[in-house]
C-alpha cells in the first residue's frame, strides 16, 4: 500500500493496536464505486472529526427494559 | 440495488447458521428482560444492553459529523473489553430516514460484537478496506473472503433483529406499503426492500427453521 491517505490511516490503525485494538470493521455503501484510496480519506474524515471534537455519544433513548 | 454493499455475497452455510443462532439468543435475553418484548420499532439501547451483558464488553455508540460519500459507520474492537461505534451523522437529506440510517448502522456495527469469531479479528483497517473493495462482488463458486462474510452477516443480522421473521410473514401477507413498514420499524427503506425479498425470505425462513427459532417454513415454503 503505496499511497497517501491509506498510508495515513494504516499509522493510525498501527498506533491503536498499541493501545490495545484488535478489530476493526467498515460500513462502506456502494462498493462498486468506491475505491480503496477514498475510503481511506474518509475514515482519516472520521477521525479528524473525532479529534477536533466533532461528536457525541449517540443514545436512542428508547430503552424498555425493567 | 445500489446501496448493497454485500447483497451478492456467498457466505458460508454454517456461518449462516451460526449468525442466525447468536441473533436468536440476544432476543430471548432482551424479551427475558424488556417490560414490552414484542413491541416494535426494536429498541436499540436494550440491543446494546443484550450483546454488552452476553458477550461482556462495552459499547460506546458515537455520532461523528464528517463529510463522507462512501462510510456510514465503523467498529473498534480493544482487548480490554471495548468497543466503539462510530456513525457517521449526515445519512439521508430526510429526516426521518437519517434517523432510520442511524438505527440500522449502530446494529450492524454492534452485532459484529456478537458474531465476528477471533480468526476474523484483524486491527489492520486499511488492508481490510483494501480486501472489501477488491473482492465485493461474486466469485464463481468460491465463498467469499473472511472481511467480506463478516459484513454481509454483519447486515443480515441487522436485519433479523430490526425487521424479525415473524413481523415480515405477516405484513407480507397484508401487502403493506414500503414506506408505512419502514416508519413502522424504524429502519431505511433499504432493510424493507432486502428483507421482503423472496429470495432473501426463503433463505431465511429455511434457517429459522433448521436453528429451530423463528422458522415458519423451509426452502420450499412460499415466502
Amino acid at each position: 500500500m503505496s499511497t497517501t491517505h491509506c498510508t495515513q490511516l494504516a499509522n493510525r490503525f498501527e498506533a491503536l493496536a498499541a493501545e490495545g485494538l484488535v478489530d476493526v470493521k467498515f460500513f462502506v455503501r456502494n462498493l462498486d464505486e468506491a475505491t480503496t484510496e477514498r475510503v481511506c480519506s474518509e475514515v482519516n474524515a472520521l477521525y479528524a472529526a473525532l479529534d477536533a471534537g466533532q461528536h457525541e455519544l449517540l443514545d436512542f433513548k428508547d430503552s424498555r427494559r425493567a | 440495488m445500489t446501496d448493497s454493499s454485500n447483497g451478492t455475497t456467498w457466505v458460508l452455510s454454517e456461518k449462516f447458521e451460526g449468525t442466525f443462532e447468536k441473533v436468536r439468543v440476544l432476543q430471548e435475553h432482551v424479551r427475558r428482560y424488556s417490560l414490552a418484548p414484542d413491541q416494535v420499532p426494536v429498541s436499540i439501547e436494550d440491543l446494546q444492553w443484550a450483546i454488552e451483558d452476553v458477550y461482556r464488553m462495552k459499547i460506546s455508540k458515537v455520532l461523528v459529523d464528517f463529510d463522507a460519500e462512501h462510510i456510514r459507520g465503523m467498529m473498534e474492537r480493544y482487548s480490554d473489553g471495548r468497543a466503539n461505534v462510530y456513525v457517521r451523522s449526515n445519512q439521508d437529506a430526510d429526516p426521518q430516514q437519517n434517523l432510520y440510517w442511524r438505527r440500522f448502522i449502530s446494529v450492524k456495527e454492534m452485532i459484529h460484537i456478537a458474531i465476528d469469531e477471533k480468526d476474523d479479528f484483524s486491527p489492520q483497517g486499511s488492508e481490510t478496506i483494501e480486501e472489501l473493495i477488491r473482492n465485493h462482488t461474486l466469485e464463481a463458486l468460491k465463498p467469499a473472503k473472511s472481511e467480506i462474510q463478516s459484513e454481509a452477516l454483519a447486515e443480515l443480522a441487522a436485519f433479523e433483529l430490526l425487521y424479525p421473521m415473524e413481523f415480515r410473514a405477516r405484513d407480507i401477507a397484508h401487502s403493506l406499503p414500503l414506506g408505512s413498514l419502514a416508519a413502522h420499524y424504524q429502519v431505511p427503506n433499504y432493510v424493507i426492500e432486502r428483507c421482503l425479498e423472496p429470495g432473501y425470505m426463503k433463505m431465511a425462513r429455511a434457517t429459522w427453521n433448521e436453528i429451530s427459532g423463528h422458522g415458519l417454513g423451509g426452502l420450499n415454503s412460499n415466502p
